[in-house]
């Protein structure tokens, strides 16, 4: 065989294989590989869950079960936001979820959950807030839109403070003007530096504040 | 006499040819192809300036345990990684590489203070492709029959306090693709001298340098998600040392319970003084 033609014969069908990879290399850049999130997992777990997917896996002691890189692409590619809220948006629904759960034991069925996040940017506060709210809704909590104000005067003061002074206060001020209620609660969740992509969260009850996580 | 030695000029025997082609393979076949992909966390972005010192003050232990695939250099080589970039943070950092079951346990001396941070570190491979037939058919046909060969692993992470409280943990994992083959090597070679832009160039010190900084980023990142949350878990104790100062989040941050959002203006005062809903 000619060795052109025997090179081609090889060396196509394995070009071939790669192109459904999402390794980067002759078919996807790095920039593609980076915007893709993939976790092994074996066959029959994929075939469980989306059959359409992968084909059956092979009755128990037939093969040595194989396992599937299952993919997701981002919503937005790498570069698109700024790195501190595309981390901080990317895992938003599993840190929302701890937040909630932890602050689940907190109050009663009666309570009344007031949400608010503090981030430096607004769009991505709100929608920080948003998801907490839903998840709070989503395990049976009953959640109020409504945002307690302090006056102007409480935040002149509190704005001068840290973090670690701000959040007490700022719940012992809210029940001493009223408010919030006592069978209110406020969740606020945020970060305390700037350097972090980690959410944390507070819970005030009664006019104390109690740091969750 | 001429005769022959013309014709052996003019048309080579077929087994110099084997042996010349046979020298250019082997020569190639060291020019393998090694592809770097992160699969889950090592692409995560990070925030962290790695030559600000984040850790000031800061005493960190890293713990970085061999297993079956990761033999005890190898674990040693990362913990030294490990230290490096940490220290270039202001941290002040021991290692450690645990040998045997026995010695996995955290050993103290009596009278010395806890670390603040505990880092351990460890490897799992999660998945291995290698076919040996296609080895020998890539050897069979001096390797214009190309061979990959693929490992999945974990990398993973785990901060605890000085007390041993577990502050974060994440399982980083990722994948190298390596493909031997001089038809590989020469067509990869091509793309990047002719196509690919630099960041975007494929070879063994790319996809080293480009692990290293994922997996270098993301564990300076939870280390210091780690002492944010220690501290607020603590309820912010004073600390004498450097490291007791916070990076402001900006102006941009409502400081306290304050301002509504747009959305969901607050609500009117009743008659009694106090806010509904």
């Amino acid at each position: 065989m000619d060795p052109v033609t025997f090179t081609l014969l090889f060396f196509l069908p394995f070009l071939a294989g790669r192109v459904t990879d999402p390794s980067p290399g002759f078919f996807h850049t790095k920039e593609e590989a980076r915007a893709v999130e993939c976790v092994r997992m074996s066959q029959a777990e994929v075939y469980e869950r989306e059959p359409a997917r992968v084909p059956e896996p092979p009755p128990r002691g037939g093969r040595v079960p194989a396992d599937v890189l299952v993919c997701k692409r981002r919503y937005l590619s790498p570069d698109e936001r700024p790195a501190r809220d595309e981390a901080v948006l990317s895992s938003l629904r599993g840190e929302v979820s701890a937040i909630v759960q932890a602050a689940s034991t907190s109050g009663g069925p009666s309570t009344v959950w007031h949400v608010d996040a503090f981030y430096p940017e607004a769009i991505v506060a709100q929608k920080i807030a948003v998801a907490t709210r839903t998840e709070l809704v989503e395990r049976g909590k009953k959640v109020s839109d409504r945002v307690p104000v302090l006056a102007a005067a409480d935040l002149s003061v509190l704005g001068r403070l840290a973090p670690q002074e701000q959040y007490p206060l700022a719940c012992a001020r809210a029940f001493a003007e009223g408010a919030l209620s006592p069978p209110e609660a406020f969740l606020g969740v945020m970060i305390v530096d700037a350097r972090e992509a980690q959410l944390h969260a507070g819970v005030c009850l009664e006019g104390k504040w109690r740091w969750l996580r | 006499m001429a005769e022959p030695s013309r014709r052996s000029m003019s048309r080579p025997p077929p087994r110099a040819l084997l042996a010349a082609a046979a020298v250019v393979v082997v020569a190639l076949l060291p020019g393998c192809v090694t592809v770097y992909e992160p699969l889950l966390g090592l692409q995560r972005p990070v925030v962290v300036n790695l030559n600000a010192p984040n850790f000031e003050g800061q005493r960190i232990l890293v713990r970085c345990l061999p297993s079956d695939h990761l033999p005890a250099q190898d674990m040693e080589y990362l913990c030294r990684r490990v230290r490096n970039i940490l220290q270039k943070q202001g941290a002040e950092v021991e290692i450690t590489v645990p040998r045997g079951a026995r010695s996995r346990a955290v050993e103290r001396e009596e009278g010395v203070a806890p670390p603040d941070l505990m880092i351990e570190l460890s490897g799992r491979l999660l998945h291995e492709d290698n076919v040996p037939i296609l080895w020998a058919l890539s050897y069979a046909t001096l390797t214009l029959v190309p061979t990959i060969t693929e490992f999945t692993f974990a990398q993973d992470v785990s901060i605890r306090d000085g007390e041993g409280s577990l502050l974060v943990s994440d399982s980083l994992q990722g994948r190298i693709i390596q493909y031997f083959g001089a038809g590989v090597w020469a067509t990869n070679t091509v793309l990047d001298l002719a196509v690919r832009k630099e960041s975007e160039k494929i070879n063994d010190e790319a996809s080293r340098q480009e692990f290293s900084r994922d997996l270098l980023g993301q564990i300076s990142q939870l280390a210091f998600h780690a002492r944010t949350r220690a501290r607020v878990l603590r309820g912010f104790p004073p600390e004498a040392k450097a490291d007791a100062k916070i990076e402001s989040t900006g102006p941009a941050v409502p400081i306290v319970p304050a301002v509504p959002a747009p959305a969901a203006p607050a609500a009117p005062k009743a008659a009694d003084g106090k806010l509904r809903d």
